[in-house]
C-alpha cells in the first residue's frame, strides 16, 4: 500500500551546534512539503531532538502525503499527532508507542486516517485507541510484546494493568471493520494469554468483521465464555482467526461453535488453536446430542484446529462431533487442505479424525440425497428453511436481540407459537424461548410434544424447564398409550439439557385416592413392563414432583446409567407425608446431591415439621440445607395441639435426617404478618414453632414467609429474638416462584 | 456553547440539538462518551440517529429523567414475569403513538445508544400490538409477507401443536 519514496525528517533545535539536530528532509526543503508547517513549529516547540518522523509519499504522486510513521518518545509526544492528524491527505499512520503512565491521554482527531499500524506494549495501543476520534479508521494492526507487567493468564481484574479495562467507545470508531493484533515477543514468557482479557477493549466495538489474533511466543488461552460474548458483540463477523505456536492448557468447549453459529451469522472462516473435548461416557445415537446443532444454512467455509494435534478422545467420539459439526456448518469444506490443514504429525489426532467425521457425514448426506431425490424435495417443499444473518437484520429495521426481547415479553407459549407462524424470520425467533420453556397442560399436549421431540432432535435439545402442570378431569379417561408419550418423551430428552423438570399432575378435585389417573398409569405401565421405573435425564439438577410419583416409580439411578445429581427436590404430597426410606426409596440414592428440600402440603393446620416426627428409618439427606415447607389449602382455624406436636417433634432424630440444615422456612396457607400481633394465637403458635425449630435444630435461620413476598426472619441467638420483616429472596437464591413464573 | 451542564449532539443529517448532561447520561454510550471526553464543548456525533428519531429519544429521556434511580429496580433487570405483566404507562403509550417505522427506528436508536428503559418499553409496546393476535393478524399489523409455503405451515402448526392448549 505505502510507497517507495520515503523522506526522512531529522528534526531538532535549530540553534543547537549538533549537526543532526538540524532540520532536514533530505534533498527537499521543507518549504516544498506542504502541511508541515505546524508540525515542524511544534516539534521545536517541544525540543524534539530526536528523529521521531518518517514521511511517506504515494508513488507517482510526490506530494501528496497519505503515510506517516512516528517514534514517540513518551506521553508528551502525543500532542504532536494532532498537527499530522490534521493533514487532510493522512491515510495511513505507523506509530511506535513508548509506555504511557496511567494518566488518560489527550484526546486526537484524526479525520482521515483509515488504517493504523501500532507497535509497542499492548496496554499502550489500547491507550492510544481511546484517544483518538477517528471516523474514517477501517483498519487496525497491532504489533505487541508483552509488559513484564502484564498478568494476562488470570481472570482476576485487580492484577491486570488498568489499559485492558478500558472501553473503546463505538462512536469514536464507527467504520473500524479489522483488527489484527500479532505478538512479537522475542522471548517466550511461558504464561499463557487469555483473549478474553487481552482484547477486551475491543469488544466494544461492534463493527468488526475480521479479528486475527497471532501470538509467537505466549500460548493462547481461548474460553467458551469469550466466544460467547464474541458472539454477542461481534455479530458481523467474516473471519475470526486465533492462533498461537504453542496452545494453553484451557481450550473452550465444543459449545463455543454453537454460540458462533447462533450470533455469528457472517463468519466464513474460523480458527481456534484448539478446542476442548470431554468424551461423555455414553455416545447416544443422534448426532446433535452433544451440542445444540440446529440443521442451517451458516455460511462457515473453514474451520481449523491448528494445535488439535494430540489424540485425546476415542475416534467414536470425534467422529460424532464430525457429524454435528456438519450440522452446524454445512457449507465447511472439510476436503482441501487451506480448509482443513493436516500436518503430517498430527496425524489420527483428535481433529483428524473430526475432520473425517465431517468429510464421512457430507458423503451420507450426498448419498441420502442422491437416494430420494423425490422425497428431499417434499422435505424441501414443508422444512422452513432459515434465513441468513443478513436478511434477519434488515427484517423490520429490528435487529435479532430486539426481536428475541420481544419474544421474552410476549410471554406465554401459545403466543409464541402463533409467533413463529408468521413467517420464517419470526420462526426462527420465537422458537428458542418456546422449547426453551415448555409447559404442557393437558395429555394432548404430552401427545403432541413428545411427538415432535421425537420428529426434531434439535427442538429436545433445546430444552431446559419443562413441566407438566394439569389439574384432571374426572369425566375424561387416561388413554392406556398416555404412558407410553410420557415414556418416550423422556427417552428423547435424555441427552439433552432439561435442567428443571416439573411433573405434576393432580387428581381431580374431589378425588379420594389423592393420586392422579396419569400417575397411576405410569404406575400400571412400570409394573407391567416389569420395569424399575423411568430413569430421570441426567441433566436434570432440579425436579418437582407429586410425591406419590415417587413411590418406586421414578429410578434417578439405575446400574450402568450415571446418576441424575438433583440439587434440589420439590415433592407435593396431598396429606401426610413421612420421608422414610421406606416410602422414597427412589430418594436415596440421590439423597447425598441434595442441597434443597421443598415440601407441600395440604394441611394447613398441622405444624410446619410434623412431618418429620414419629418415624423410624427416616431418609437421611446429610447435605440439605434449606429446607421449605409450604402449607396449601383454605385458611382456618389452628387446629393443633402444641402437646402432641411436642411429643412428635422431640423424637425426631435430627443427625440421622437432616444434620445439615441451615435455613428452614415455612410458608403458611393462614395469614399475614398482621397475624403476629402479641397476643394473637398465630403469634402464640409461631413462638411455639420457634422454640421447637431452634431446640431440634442447629440451624442459621428460620424464616416464615408471607404473602407479597415478605417475610419474617429469626436468627438463631441465645437472646429473646425479636423477628425483622424481610424480602424474602434476601436469603434465598432458589425461589421457586421465580423458576415458574421462568415458564 | 459554554454551559458545562450542556452538551450538543448531532444527529446524522446535521441537525444539532442542545441538552442537558444529566438527561443524555440515559444513554450508557454517551454517558461513557462523556466521562471519557471530560470538560469539553466538543459537540457529539450520533450517525446512526437522524434528526426526527433523536427529538423523540431525547423527549422520552427529558420525561424520564427523574426515573433514573428507578431504572436499577427490579422491572428493568430481567424479572420476566414482572417485565410481562408490567404496564406501558399513559405516556409513554402516547409517546410509541407514532407511525411503525418511527417506532422501530425509535426502538432501534435506543438499542444503539444503550438506553435500557427505552428499549424495554418500546419492546413492550410491540410485544402488547402481538398479543392476543393471530398470525395473519400480526402479518396484517406489520406488514410481514407470508414465506412459508402452505405444508411448511402445517408442517410447524403441527410441530408447535402442544403449545396451543390454553
Amino acid at each position: 500500500m505505502m510507497s517507495d519514496s520515503t523522506v526522512v525528517l531529522t528534526v531538532g533545535l535549530p540553534e543547537s551546534e549538533n549537526v543532526e539536530d538540524v532540520l532536514t528532509a533530505g534533498d527537499i526543503s521543507l518549504a516544498c512539503i506542504p502541511h508541515l508547517e505546524s508540525l515542524v513549529a511544534a516539534l521545536i516547540a517541544v525540543g524534539a531532538s530526536h528523529k521521531p518522523v518518517v514521511l511517506r509519499y504515494r508513488a507517482n504522486a510526490p506530494f501528496v502525503l497519505s503515510y506517516v510513521e512516528c517514534r514517540l518518545q513518551d506521553a508528551s509526544h502525543v500532542p504532536l499527532l494532532q498537527h499530522v492528524f490534521s493533514i487532510s491527505t493522512l491515510v495511513a499512520l505507523q506509530l511506535h508507542l513508548p509506555a504511557f503512565g496511567p494518566e488518560a491521554l489527550p484526546v486526537l482527531y484524526a479525520p482521515s486516517l483509515t488504517t493504523i499500524v501500532l507497535r509497542g506494549e499492548l496496554p499502550c495501543t489500547y491507550q492510544f485507541l481511546h484517544a483518538i476520534r477517528a471516523p474514517a479508521l477501517e483498519k487496525i494492526h497491532v504489533f505487541f510484546h508483552r509488559s513484564q507487567w502484564d498478568k494476562l493468564d488470570t481472570l482476576d481484574e485487580s492484577l491486570r494493568d488498568h489499559a485492558y479495562m478500558l472501553a473503546l467507545a463505538p462512536t469514536s470508531l464507527p467504520v473500524l471493520r479489522t483488527v489484527r493484533v500479532e505478538e512479537v515477543e522475542l522471548h517466550p514468557r511461558w504464561s499463557d494469554v487469555s483473549f478474553g482479557c487481552a482484547i477486551r477493549p475491543l469488544m466494544h466495538i461492534p463493527t468488526l468483521e475480521d479479528v486475527e489474533v497471532q501470538l509467537d511466543a505466549s500460548p493462547l488461552w481461548v474460553s467458551v465464555d469469550d466466544l460467547a460474548r464474541v458472539a454477542v458483540v461481534w455479530s458481523d463477523l467474516r473471519r475470526l482467526v486465533l492462533t498461537c505456536k504453542t496452545a494453553a492448557k484451557r481450550a473452550p468447549t465444543v459449545d463455543a461453535l454453537s454460540h458462533l453459529e447462533a450470533a455469528c451469522r457472517n463468519l466464513v472462516e474460523l480458527v481456534l488453536p484448539k478446542i476442548r473435548l470431554q468424551e461423555p461416557e455414553s455416545l447416544g445415537a443422534h448426532p446433535g446430542r452433544l451440542i445444540d446443532a440446529p440443521v442451517g444454512n451458516h455460511p462457515l467455509r473453514t474451520l481449523h484446529l491448528p494445535c488439535q494435534t494430540a489424540r485425546t478422545v476415542s475416534s467414536e467420539y470425534c467422529w460424532e462431533l464430525g457429524w454435528q459439526i456438519e450440522q452446524l456448518f454445512p457449507y465447511l469444506k472439510a476436503d482441501t487442505d487451506d480448509a482443513c490443514i493436516t500436518r503430517p504429525a498430527s496425524l489420527l489426532s483428535d481433529w483428524d479424525m473430526i475432520r473425517k467425521g465431517i468429510l464421512d457425514a457430507k458423503a451420507a448426506k450426498t448419498k441420502k440425497n442422491q437416494l430420494s431425490a423425490p422425497v428431499r424435495d417434499k422435505a424441501k417443499a414443508t422444512a422452513p428453511t432459515r434465513l441468513s444473518r443478513a436478511e434477519m437484520q434488515s427484517y423490520k429495521h429490528l435487529p435479532p436481540e430486539t426481536w428475541m426481547e420481544i419474544c421474552r415479553l410476549v410471554g406465554t407459549q401459545k403466543e409464541l407459537a402463533r409467533l413463529a407462524r408468521v413467517n420464517k424470520y419470526l420462526e426462527s425467533i420465537a422458537s428458542r424461548p418456546l422449547y426453551k420453556n415448555v409447559t404442557l397442560r393437558s395429555l394432548e399436549a404430552l401427545e403432541s410434544f413428545s411427538a415432535t421431540i421425537a420428529e426434531c432432535p434439535d427442538r429436545a435439545a433445546s430444552t431446559q424447564v419443562l413441566r407438566l402442570e394439569w389439574v384432571e378431569d374426572e369425566r375424561v379417561l387416561t388413554p392406556k398409550s398416555a404412558p407410553r408419550w410420557f415414556m418416550e418423551m423422556m427417552e428423547n430428552l435424555r441427552g439433552g439439557k432439561v435442567e428443571h423438570l416439573a411433573l405434576l399432575v393432580s387428581p381431580p378435585v374431589d378425588s379420594k385416592t389423592g393420586v392422579s389417573n396419569f400417575d397411576q398409569a405410569i404406575h400400571t405401565h412400570v409394573k407391567r413392563m416389569r420395569l424399575k421405573g423411568f430413569t430421570l435425564p441426567k441433566s436434570v439438577r432440579t425436579l418437582e414432583a407429586q410425591a406419590q410419583l415417587l413411590h418406586n416409580r421414578i429410578v434417578p439411578v439405575s446400574p450402568g446409567q450415571p446418576l441424575a445429581p438433583l440439587v434440589a427436590l420439590s415433592l407435593h404430597a396431598g396429606g401426610g407425608l413421612h420421608l422414610t426410606e421406606w416410602c422414597f426409596p427412589a430418594l436415596i440414592p440421590i439423597a447425598k446431591t441434595l442441597r434443597r428440600l421443598r415440601i407441600s402440603l395440604e394441611d394447613p393446620e398441622e405444624h410446619p415439621l410434623w412431618f418429620c416426627g414419629c418415624i423410624t428409618q427416616p431418609l437421611s439427606l446429610a447435605n440439605v440445607e434449606y429446607l421449605e415447607v409450604a402449607h396449601v389449602g383454605p385458611k382456618g382455624p389452628l387446629g393443633y395441639s402444641p402437646q402432641a406436636a411436642e411429643w412428635a417433634f422431640a423424637r425426631v432424630d435430627v443427625k440421622e435426617h437432616l444434620p445439615g440444615l441451615r435455613v428452614f422456612t415455612w410458608i403458611p396457607a393462614w395469614g399475614d404478618v398482621q397475624d403476629l400481633k402479641p397476643g394473637g394465637q398465630h403469634r402464640a403458635f409461631v413462638e411455639h414453632v420457634r422454640r421447637g425449630v431452634f431446640t431440634a435444630f442447629k440451624i442459621r435461620t428460620f424464616a416464615i414467609v408471607f404473602p407479597r413476598e415478605r417475610c419474617v426472619r429469626f436468627e438463631a441467638s441465645d437472646e429473646e429474638p425479636e423477628y425483622s420483616i424481610v424480602p424474602k429472596n434476601s436469603f434465598d437464591d432458589l425461589d421457586w416462584s421465580v423458576v415458574r413464573a421462568a415458564v | 456553547m459554554g454551559d458545562s451542564n450542556r452538551l450538543t449532539l448531532v444527529a446524522s443529517d446535521g441537525g444539532k440539538f442542545v441538552v442537558d448532561k444529566e438527561v443524555v447520561q440515559m444513554s450508557v454510550l454517551l454517558k461513557n462518551m462523556i466521562e471519557d471526553l471530560g470538560e469539553t464543548d466538543e459537540s457529539i456525533p450520533i450517525p446512526n440517529v437522524t434528526s426526527p428519531v433523536l427529538t423523540k429519544v431525547i423527549e422520552f429521556c427529558e420525561n424520564h429523567r427523574t426515573d433514573a434511580a428507578r431504572t436499577d429496580g427490579p422491572n428493568v433487570d430481567g424479572d420476566d414475569a414482572r417485565m410481562r405483566t408490567a404496564v406501558v404507562s399513559d405516556w409513554d403509550r402516547q409517546f410509541f403513538d407514532v407511525d411503525q417505522d418511527l417506532m422501530f427506528e425509535i426502538i432501534v436508536a435506543a438499542n444503539y445508544l444503550d438506553i435500557k428503559s427505552l428499549v424495554d418499553v418500546g419492546c413492550k409496546v410491540v410485544a402488547d400490538m402481538i398479543k392476543g393476535k393471530s398470525p395473519q393478524e400480526i402479518r396484517d399489523l406489520f406488514d410481514i409477507v407470508n414465506d412459508f409455503s402452505p405444508e411448511e405451515e402445517a408442517a410447524l402448526r403441527k410441530e408447535n401443536e402442544w403449545a396451543n392448549d390454553r
